[in-house]
């Protein structure tokens, strides 16, 4: 079916991103600087994230807890590893989450083979991964991304990915002109990518 | 043939996989890296993006998660919750203009609100497929961004009291969320070294709320305190506040009227 395209948003969304990378600054500098309560910030603005795609990609819950609680002691230990200028803070966390999922990985596949070795049908509790991990994680990452896209960015997506509307479809449902549609879809798709491929993976702390 | 406009690489890859096959686009695609790299890079986003599930939403961590990390650390475990406490101080020094340790801070409990909001929208619409879960989002973007089915409240007229060309209008917006906004909108200002706050009182101007502040073009649209009875505060009211760090109000009002 088709979706009725809302009016085109142009003042209520713009200032929310710039708010919240000032924020993120904020925080960022704090912990930097070695204030420990900036970790309690740290933890309430990505903890969720942390946490789903530690989740998603181990598919065990308590191991998933593990590997949030490992990565903000790693980041927080290993802060003197973080450059501001290779990217934010949120894709720092990104990639030290990276690490330690495939490390929890890693281990899981030991304990199997070990215990594969030592004849003990099943460990309880060891799971193999459900799914390919990294689209796993590719996926909490476009979730949470999309979510802070600007509204019109997002919507043009939307209509893309989920209604298969081609660009051309998408300029005549919204009244938009092409090239504006061209363009939101373009930033939008290439700031999602960023997203996927923007982590720099720290020096181990 | 020149690289593949970035436009059209996107329309690839968001097309059926064997788009890119035919014609000069597919040949240009089999003999250069650089292109098919960049359309392999768009392909992993739109893929990713139509296999999500309400699964992948981003959903906080049980409590003793926080709990093992701040015993590892020596923060107080009930600093989660907390903002971080110099954040107007650090925003000072970091040049992007003062805004007052008051502003700050309900600044930052309006956003995380708002974010709070989203999230539970998500959370509870998100249902089945990808497809669903963007249906779910699709009707929360029309329900917020739609005037059709978004009912206009009451509106106050904003007389002048500083300068006598200063005059504006403020109305309610209700959209069936707990959240209501005020949308503001002053013309003929004075200038200013500090910035235009936008207050709600009580009628004998004593009990103040801070909503938020006036755009450059004297307009907001600022979303008001869940659970704020409006009875109780029908005064809207914009003041003159200098960059002093004083959350208060200054007793330079600029305009005033009652919803």
């Amino acid at each position: 079916m088709a979706v009725k395209a809302a009016p085109v948003p142009t003042a209520v969304p713009s200032h929310v991103p710039v708010e919240e990378n000032q924020d993120a600054e904020e925080i960022a500098a704090g912990f930097v600087r070695g204030d420990e309560r900036c970790v309690a910030a740290l933890y309430q603005r990505w903890g969720a994230l942390v946490h789903t795609l530690a989740a998603r990609a181990l598919g065990d819950a308590r191991e998933a807890e593990d590997v949030t609680q490992q990565v903000f002691l790693a980041a927080w230990r290993g802060r003197a590893g973080y450059r501001p200028d290779r990217g934010p803070l949120s894709a720092w966390l990104v990639g030290i989450t990276r690490r330690k999922t495939a490390d929890a990985l890693t281990a899981r596949t030991r304990r199997l083979a070990l215990a594969a070795a030592a004849g003990v049908q099943g460990e309880t509790g060891v799971l193999p991964a459900h799914d390919h991990p990294e689209a796993a994680l590719d996926r909490v990452l476009i979730v949470q991304e999309l979510g802070k896209l600007p509204p019109v960015q997002r919507l043009m997506l939307g209509l893309a990915f989920y209604q298969d509307l081609t660009q051309v479809q998408i300029a005549q449902q919204t009244g938009l002109p092409l090239g504006t549609v061209k363009s939101h879809i373009r930033r939008g798709l290439h700031r999602l990518r960023h997203t996927l491929e923007g982590e720099d993976a720290p020096v181990d702390g | 043939m020149k690289h593949v406009d970035s436009s059209d690489l996107a329309e690839l890859a968001l097309a059926e996989a064997d788009a890119a096959r035919s014609g000069p686009v597919g040949a240009h695609l089999h003999q250069c890296g650089a292109c098919r790299a960049h359309l392999d890079a768009l392909r992993r986003v739109v893929d990713a993006a139509r296999s999500v599930s309400p699964a992948d939403v981003p959903t906080p961590p049980p409590q003793r998660v926080w709990q093992a990390i701040s015993a590892e650390l020596t923060v107080d475990p009930g600093s989660s919750r907390a903002r971080l406490p110099h954040s107007a101080a650090v925003r000072d020094t970091a040049g992007r203009g003062p805004t007052g340790h008051g502003t700050s801070v309900r600044r930052a409990g309006r956003r995380s609100a708002l974010l709070l909001a989203a999230a539970c929208l998500l959370v509870g619409a998100a249902l089945g497929s990808a497809a669903t879960w963007w249906q779910a989002q699709v009707q929360v973007h029309v329900r917020q961004e739609s005037s059709g089915t978004i009912r206009r409240g009451a509106e106050a007229t904003l007389a002048p009291l500083a300068v006598a060309r200063a005059k504006g209008v403020a109305h309610l917006v209700v959209d069936g969320s707990a959240h209501n906004t005020l949308r503001i909108s002053v013309k003929g200002l004075p200038s200013t070294k500090g910035y235009f706050e936008v207050w709600l009182m009580d009628s004998t101007h004593k009990r103040l709320i801070a909503v938020g502040v006036l755009g450059p073009d004297g307009s907001a649209t600022l979303p008001l305190p869940r659970g704020v009875d409006l009875s109780g505060y029908p005064v809207v009211d914009v003041s003159d506040q200098a960059y002093n760090g004083d959350p208060t109000h200054s007793g330079k009002s600029i305009v005033r009227g009652a919803l």
